[in-house]
């Protein structure tokens, strides 16, 4: 057996199986997993493959990498047994199993009729996320987010010990300001912001408009919620997600909103991160570079300023397999990152607390339906935010808006 | 060729790698390296 070989192992071991017997197990049933077409097709099932590769980086197969377990082939692997085949009834009853499961292990469950409700309107989002709660939750660890090895990779982090420490205590502090927010028709980002004594859920108005009452959300502290639009602006594509309900409130009460940078320009070439919900992979890290302001003209005759970003070459190795049409000059040219919509743009490399530079978004720029990536730059948050109080302070019922 | 021929390549050149390589996996002579690079190579190349 490789090196590698043992090294796959030994990931699997670490958070799948506990025995031997059970790793080389694992290991046929991955093979056999190989065998089985996804949705009736080999392309995605290699490509899912890859990307589950890929997501793991350039260090790919380093024991500490966790991201491939998380994976459908990893979930079928080791059950052995095909999420497609499961019937609706154990699904549903899977899923009453995670709710259990979030309760005693200090999640909150969504009460009422509510769960049978939203499963029948969502179920593979609720269940992918769902899982992975609750057996995060199970092994007592926090919530998946990207190792510094594999985010960094490891000739950084040996060369530069102290540099790696503060950019991972950079990371973690917007981890605690994002949330994943799942729709019947999608799911994107949001980002816990102070604004005036309260802690605000901020999105893109595109991440849940067509849904705007039925928004879950989960924390990085495995808390899941639900919530609804409660302030929304088509011209900046930005939202506000109505928190108002018990379990929204305890989740709230555990994480740390960030605050809006006065400057709301980075740098030429400044680092800056990013953690959302990337290609359905909740809390994954985005590394990017600042690029260019760019005046971009939406649909609706509007135009409004954007920060170019362009991701390091880890994460456009994941996108490539995730979607294969994406290419380096793609990205150059700043090509939107599904998921990403309504997470938090921070700089990397500035001291003190991480500080929101602006709010990564997804923009129609005409007609035919092009796409551009940017982030909502801080100050058009903060004039959107502005708008907010005022139209509050009239007495307009969040229905008015 | 057509697009739903050049399809039907690719489909056919992905189940031959897939079972390709849950071969090897089984019989443990491929590494995981190895394995990406073949899957890296599969789904970069032009049809």
């Amino acid at each position: 057996m490789s090196e590698n070989i043992k090294n796959f192992i030994e990931l699997t071991e670490e958070n799948v199986v506990e025995t031997g017997e059970n790793s080389e197990s694992l290991r046929q049933g991955f093979a056999k997993e190989l065998r089985t077409p996804y949705g009736g097709s080999f392309t995605k099932k290699l490509r899912r493959i890859a990307g589950a590769f890929a997501l793991a980086g350039v260090t790919a197969f380093a024991p500490e990498a966790r991201t491939p377990e998380l994976t459908d082939e990893y979930i079928e692997a080791s059950a052995h047994e095909f999420v497609e085949d499961i019937k609706k009834e154990d699904k549903e009853a899977i899923y009453r199993k995670i709710l259990e499961a979030l309760d005693t292990k200090g999640g909150v469950p969504i009460s009422g009729e509510g769960p049978e409700k939203l499963f029948k309107a969502f179920p593979e989002h609720l269940q992918s996320e769902a899982t992975r709660q609750a057996r995060l939750a199970e092994q007592g660890e926090e919530p998946y987010f990207s190792k510094p090895e594999v985010i960094f990779g490891k000739d950084f982090i040996a060369k530069n010990p102290e540099k790696a420490a503060e950019y991972m205590k950079k990371i973690k502090d917007v981890m605690q300001a994002t949330a994943m927010i799942y729709t019947p028709t999608g799911a994107g980002s949001g980002t816990f912001i102070n604004f005036e004594g309260q802690k605000l859920l901020l999105t893109n108005a595109h991440v849940v408009q067509m849904n705007e009452n039925e928004i879950i959300f989960t924390t990085s502290t495995g808390k899941m919620a639900m919530g609804r639009a409660q302030f929304l602006d088509e011209k900046s594509d930005l939202a506000l997600i109505s928190t108002a309900n018990k379990a929204g409130e305890e989740a709230l009460s555990e994480i740390n909103a960030m605050d809006l940078l006065e400057e709301s320009t980075p740098a030429p070439k400044e680092k800056l991160v990013s953690v959302g919900n990337a290609f359905s992979f909740p809390f994954e890290v985005l590394i990017s570079e600042y690029g260019w302001d760019q005046f971009i003209h939406l649909q609706n005759n509007n135009t409004m300023r954007a920060l170019m970003h362009t991701p390091d070459a880890r994460f456009r190795k994941l996108a490539s397999f995730y979607r294969r049409g994406f290419s380096g000059e793609q990205f150059d040219k700043g090509i939107a990152l599904p998921g990403m919509s309504g997470s938090p743009l921070v700089p990397l490399e500035q001291k003190g607390r991480a500080k929101l530079a602006g709010l990564n978004s997804l923009l129609k720029v005409n007609v035919k339906g092009d796409y551009h990536s940017g982030a909502v730059p801080a100050d058009t948050i903060k004039a959107f935010l502005e708008s907010y109080k005022t139209a509050m302070a009239h007495g307009f019922s969040e229905k008015e808006y | 060729m057509s697009d739903e021929d050049k399809n039907k390549e690719l489909e056919k050149d992905a189940e031959a790698l897939s079972l390709d390589l849950a071969g090897k996996l089984e019989k443990g002579g491929i590494s995981i390296e190895q394995m990406e690079k073949e899957l890296e190579d599969f789904l970069t190349k032009e049809v």
